[in-house]
């Protein structure tokens, strides 16, 4: 029932964002079809992908505060990005996207193999996040080494993408993100059964006969996937990723995979929704999304951990 | 060592450990319906021994048999098909319910959907029934006690319909009424649904007439096992917990 209402409310969102753009309402079928509809799809898809790789690595490392930002791991995707639009010169159009595409989900699998180094070593759970923190650090400085080095078209480029927008994706891109974004969700479906095992321990699980390595194997190759794709076409995006798991579960009252997977969907979209409404009602303060989410989502967490005190070991 | 046709496990001169080895020389076997206290202080190796017969560990050297199989012969549906664990470690999962996590047990034997039959249904509601969780199957399991607990994760592994349930320190956290509580339903079902039951513990005053056997690995790194009489006669409580009697 609550998954239907949350999807009745995707829909809604979305039907008002066709029709009320920053130039105010407007029928118009060319800037509905040519510039909304767009919009509104990178929305959905991107907000949901994300919130489904916060669910992933929230399962994954046993850890309700992983998320791909805070691990790190977006952070990673960007640092390659960074580096390849500065460093791919002269080479043809195609090259270059795909060659980005590459890039960007080598850079976010790159922290997953880091962070899986530090839980085989039995690195605490906040210790991960500190890491993860870090991790963005060092991204973060290696990013702006990069820029100090680029020349200004370049660095227009890249500061544009940095900002985190679900509005830079042209229409010839589109069908590239759809297809990407689809492939890297859909297998989630076929594994739910051994995520939901996965739900106990790793143990568990293995006692209840799911291969541990291959299910860990496809828990990372698809979050990284997931984050590397929104990543790529729509620059950094904070917070989904952690706080839709949270609120999803908060609202249904349910931890198995099968019930939570449609509301976490559903609830990255409606937060992706929600910041780019924002937007379009302040469309001369030219605020990014990532501001809107932090607005949002950082008081999310912090109720989330008062609640959870001396839950978290 | 002679192999007795009826036991459910054989360990055959077996060695365990992390990296090195931790204990050698482990000779025992279980018989179905019966319920065996493994014993030794901290740190000598129990859930070592316990991890590597349910194969969370690998077997350094020796065999374990399951029905006269070497259990690393099994495929991992298999294996949990026989063998079920209630493990020390503590996991906080919010709003999973206790029938949920029960259902869970029955997963080995679902399809790549993890969707109960009806079969599969009756099983559950049968275990639930047998140890009396009816008042709390739709409670959270992060609300309830340490002993609700227990029993819902012992129903857990029950659903697996295992031949051998392996059970790491199940009385550790415990008051002594649920400690008594846990011990006599471990002996019931031992007896009634013919399950081979192997569980580490401390409480030695609590399981000494309640269980068939005893193993016990001392601090010397030897392993000894025998009924508790036989155990308590030979003086070997004495010898490896330093207590004067029991």
């Amino acid at each position: 029932m609550k998954n239907i209402l949350l999807i009745t409310l995707v829909i809604l969102f979305s039907l008002f964002l066709l029709i009320y753009g920053e130039s105010g309402l407007s029928y118009n079928y060319d800037l509905i079809w040519q510039l909304r509809l767009p919009k509104v799809l990178v929305c959905i898809l991107a907000g949901g992908t994300l919130a489904i790789a916060g669910l992933l690595m929230q399962v994954f490392f046993q850890n309700p505060l992983a998320g791909p930002d805070i691990l790190g791991v977006t952070s990673g995707s960007s640092l390659f990005v960074a580096f390849w639009m500065m460093a791919a010169t002269g080479l043809s159009q195609s090259s270059l996207e795909w060659g980005m595409s590459a890039m960007s989900f080598l850079g976010a699998l790159f922290v997953f193999l880091i962070l899986l180094f530090f839980v085989h070593k039995n690195m605490s759970k906040v210790s991960l996040i500190i890491v993860g923190l870090l991790i963005s650090s060092f991204a973060g400085s290696g990013i702006s080494i990069l820029v100090n080095m680029s020349q200004a078209l370049q660095l227009k480029n890249y500061l544009t993408w940095s900002m985190g927008s679900f509005r830079n994706i042209t229409s010839l891109e589109i069908p590239r993100f759809l297809f990407l974004s689809l492939l890297s969700l859909v297998p989630v479906v076929f594994f739910l059964k051994s995520i939901n095992q996965f739900l106990l321990s790793e143990n568990y699980a293995k006692s209840m006969g799911v291969n541990v390595k291959k299910l860990k194997f496809i828990f990372i190759s698809l979050a990284a996937f997931q984050v590397s794709v929104v990543t790529l076409f729509c620059g950094p995006v904070g917070f989904i990723g952690i706080i839709s798991p949270h609120l999803a579960k908060q609202i249904l009252k349910r931890a198995q995979l099968h019930a939570l997977l449609p509301a976490v969907f559903c609830l990255g979209a409606l937060l992706a929704l929600l910041a780019e409404t924002v937007l379009v009602f302040t469309p001369t303060l030219s605020i990014s999304v990532n501001a809107i989410l932090g607005l949002i989502g950082a008081p999310v967490i912090v109720l989330y951990l008062y609640k959870q005190r001396g839950n978290l070991q | 060592m002679i192999i007795n046709e009826k036991n459910i496990l054989e360990i055959e001169n077996l060695a365990i450990g992390f990296k090195g080895e931790l204990l050698n020389n482990i000779n025992a076997s279980v018989m179905p319906g019966t319920l065996t206290a493994l014993m030794g202080v901290n740190g000598v190796g129990k859930s070592c021994l316990l991890k590597t017969i349910s194969r969370l560990n690998d077997i350094k050297n020796g065999s374990i048999k399951l029905n006269g199989i070497e259990i690393k012969k099994y495929s991992p549906l298999e294996f949990a098909q026989s063998v079920a664990v209630v493990l020390t470690e503590k996991f906080n999962v919010d709003f999973l319910r206790v029938d949920e996590l029960i259902e869970l047990g029955r997963s080995p034997y679902t399809g790549w959907r993890g969707e109960l039959s009806e079969a599969d249904k009756k099983i559950v509601a049968t275990i639930i029934s047998q140890i009396g969780l009816g008042s709390l199957k739709e409670k959270f399991f992060s609300q309830l006690s340490d002993g609700q607990k227990q029993k819902v994760l012992i129903a857990r592994a029950l659903a697996q319909n295992p031949k051998l349930l392996i059970l790491d320190e199940p009385t550790t956290y415990l008051d002594i009424p649920s400690k008594i509580e846990l011990i006599k339903l471990l002996k019931v079902i031992a007896s009634q649904n013919h399950v081979a039951i192997v569980m580490s513990t401390h409480d030695l005053e609590l399981i000494r007439d309640v269980v068939d056997a005893i193993w016990l690995i001392g601090l010397d790194g030897s392993f000894v096992k025998g009924s508790p009489a036989e155990i308590n006669s030979a003086g070997l409580f004495k010898k490896h917990f330093h207590v004067e009697k029991y």
